[in-house]
């Protein structure tokens, strides 16, 4: 007992390596992000304080407002096509049906998923090209896709869910192995069919799968950056202003030295991520608790 | 014993290893390391730097020199720069940025003056590479690469045609030759914008600066709406859009590199950086491609001035980088010689008369009984050459402008209000970027 009294420290020596860089690398950035972004600060020299104008400056810029509910759109549109079908397939794969032959297409689909986003990216761009592009060439036609404001969004948003299938076939795959295959077997002693085990066994035993899902695609869509800047990009590395989401926004101010105007971006970014996954977090509890 | 003789063996061992490390320590010291910081390649700042280091031994012995590559773009560069300069630990010696960020790390008192640098070969600098190396009065910087603007064209589908580019007084000229050629070739066009998102970037900028046009007053406030070069910059661009003479695909867009490659692009208002590209996109029309100015009505002004190189205040060795950058640009033998390395376009007459008699460029052809260096060598003294009056906030200014110039051709907003909108959010966005 003595013992442990004389070495109550040895615990936190443990912890410390942990405690130590989590505050110097995640706590001292964040209080000085979150302090920056009342400030006009260029990365060096003095730190002029405005209080909220850069806030108020945000929030009355029309490009801000274009730019989140592109960002919805990314999130929105593509998490519903993208679950149905990394679904169908992790369904598929998980069924005896495929035999072996699950074992190559795994990979292959997960493939995507481990390219790098830039030069899937820079492959899209050739697909969709205007002038000599793959679609355009197959259908005759000279579409703009990368570059109008109706075509721009959903080619990113097309890029982001061929990259995102594989992502959600991977979750889902291990949620449905996490279902007790006696389950299934007592459903068809009683006389289920495929459709309805999947319908009342799979479907409600994934919820928490689903809901896992969906919040990592609000925060993983809410921060898109790669896919419109390489896509969509000009000269300056920016994204266009038809195809760009928040997070492009925020790269566009730090780029040009706007350090404090980035630093707001970047907070409002982060309270929309709260909000949305708690708001889903919140909304799917209600329902399971009803 | 085996005991001593292990005690002795590790008692060598410890010494040479001392005696190495001295050495190399030593060794180190004699030279003084210099760093040179450039965005993307690095290959071609080794060559001039073996070019420097081979023609004068003196400097050899006495420097050592590293080139890092800051990052893909300007950008990045300048985001280092900007990063050292909050931490006070030294990125380099010696910095490549683009001639947009002068203003920023000048007025913030982070570059030296390089009076002595330049100073004794002043008079025989070209007329762009004092402008370039200029700001508020003061030399602050070495010139890199001039960005004039030049008109690129397919020599052989002009003369054919029988169009001559060179004597295009006015848009309308450039225009009327675009409908003579395709009566030929419906399916060339001699100048490319896209329908989408209309002029965005330095394609903006260049005409910008057409006419004289100014984003600020004097004070800082942003006047968009109401400088009359802004208003004719917008004005002729659209022009252009309209008339139906542009291939509809952005510089550097997979669109744009098949119009080259495939011949339907055969012209192009651009600055001379484009001959590095044209022969990379249009490999098998070697000899086709030629340059001129600018119609008389738009040929005003540069495509945003230039590279340049700057010793920032935080470098260790400024003497060294002094000496190193005298000889890299300020010096008529090495110009020479880095031309014939590195197709280094030299910045001193002294040093373009000896070439330009000899010279001729694998890809391009001149015209008019000009060699192609001859042509982009007379940009540099014509008289036409300046730069747009960059803000310290010029990336933020672009990617604003470049919104609503995408609005404004797209048909969105009547220039009006785009303009009356554009220079309200950039008030509203950056405020005065001078403070």
């Amino acid at each position: 007992m003595r013992l442990y009294k004389r070495q109550w420290y040895i615990p936190y020596l443990f912890i410390a390596p942990f405690v130590l860089s989590f505050l110097i690398f995640f706590v001292v950035p964040t209080v000085y992000s979150f302090a920056l972004s009342f400030a006009k600060y260029p990365g060096y020299g003095v730190v002029k304080w405005i209080g909220t104008k850069n806030y108020y400056n945000i929030l009355h810029y029309s490009r801000f407002w274009d730019a989140l509910g592109r960002t919805m759109f990314y999130w929105i549109a593509k998490f519903i096509p993208v679950t149905v079908i990394s679904f169908m397939i992790a369904v598929c794969l998980k069924s005896s049906l495929l035999g072996r032959i699950s074992k190559v297409y795994k990979p292959i689909l997960f493939m995507p998923q481990v390219c790098a986003v830039t030069a899937s990216a820079l492959i899209f761009g050739l697909i969709f090209a205007n002038q000599g592009g793959v679609i355009n060439s197959l259908t005759g036609t000279t579409f703009a896709w990368t570059e109008s404001a109706t075509w721009s969004k959903w080619v990113v948003l097309l890029m982001m869910g061929w990259r995102g299938v594989g992502w959600f076939m991977v979750v889902y795959l291990s949620g449905l192995t996490s279902i007790n295959p006696e389950i299934y077997e007592a459903a068809r002693i009683d006389g289920a069919n495929a459709a309805q085990s999947l319908f009342h066994i799979t479907v409600p035993l994934m919820k928490q799968t689903f809901l896992f899902a969906f919040i990592m695609d609000a925060i993983s869509s809410l921060r898109m950056y790669t896919e419109a800047a390489v896509l969509t990009g000009n000269a300056g590395g920016n994204a266009s202003a038809v195809a760009e989401g928040l997070l492009n926004l925020l790269m566009t101010n730090l780029n040009s030295g706007n350090f404090g105007m980035a630093c707001a971006y970047g907070w409002i970014i982060f309270v929309i991520v709260c909000v949305v996954s708690m708001a889903i977090f919140v909304s799917m509890k209600e329902k399971e608790d009803a | 014993m085996k005991m001593r003789s292990l005690q002795k063996i590790l008692a060598i061992l410890a010494v040479l290893t001392l005696t190495i490390g001295m050495v190399g320590v030593a060794s180190a010291e004699d030279k003084v390391p210099l760093k040179i910081m450039v965005w993307g390649q690095t290959a071609t700042m080794e060559n001039g730097v073996k070019t420097i280091l081979e023609n004068n031994p003196d400097l050899a012995a006495k420097i050592e020199v590293e080139v890092v590559a800051g990052g893909q773009g300007d950008p990045e560069v300048a985001e280092k720069y900007r990063l050292a300069l909050a931490s006070g630990v030294p990125c380099a010696d010696i910095i490549q940025l683009n001639y947009t960020q002068l203003s920023e790390f000048a007025m913030a008192d982070a570059v030296l003056e390089l009076d002595d640098v330049l100073g004794n070969v002043w008079d025989d600098m070209v007329d762009a590479a004092k402008v370039l190396c200029t700001f508020d009065g003061k030399i602050m910087a070495v010139p890199g690469a001039i960005n004039t603007k030049l008109y690129y064209y397919r020599a052989d589908i002009f003369d054919e045609c029988g169009v001559d580019p060179t004597t295009w007084e006015t848009v309308d000229d450039m225009i009327a030759a675009s409908q003579k050629i395709q009566e030929k070739y419906p399916n060339c066009y001699i100048y490319n914008m896209s329908k989408a998102s209309g002029a965005q970037d330095y394609g903006l900028y260049m005409l910008f600066m057409s006419f004289n046009a100014r984003f600020t007053d004097d004070e800082g406030n942003y006047v968009l709406d109401s400088d009359p070069g802004v208003r004719k910059a917008f004005e002729t661009l659209k022009k252009f859009y309209d008339s139906g003479i542009c291939y509809d695909a952005t510089d550097f867009s997979s669109g744009w590199e098949y119009g080259l490659a495939h011949g339907e692009l055969i012209g192009q208002l651009t600055s001379n950086w484009f001959r590095y590209f044209v022969g990379v996109y249009a490999p098998d029309d070697s000899g086709k491609w030629t340059a001129c100015e600018w119609p008389t009505e738009i040929k005003q002004g540069s495509e945003a001035g230039g590279s340049i190189y700057v010793i920032p205040t935080f470098s260790e060795h400024p003497e060294e980088a002094k000496e190193f950058l005298r000889l890299f640009r300020g010096d008529s033998k090495m110009a020479e010689e880095q031309f014939w390395s590195n197709n280094a376009v030299p910045t001193l007459k002294s040093a373009f008369d000896k070439i330009t008699e000899r010279a001729e460029h694998s890809y391009l052809i001149g015209n008019h009984d000009k060699s192609y260096w001859q042509i982009e060598y007379d940009c540099f003294n014509n008289g036409y050459y300046s730069i747009f009056p960059y803000t310290p906030k010029a990336a933020a200014e672009m990617s604003i402008v470049n919104s609503y110039s995408t609005k404004f051709f797209s048909g969105e907003k009547d220039l009006d209000t785009m303009l009356s909108e554009l220079n309200m959010d950039l008030t509203m966005q950056i405020g005065n970027p001078f403070e």
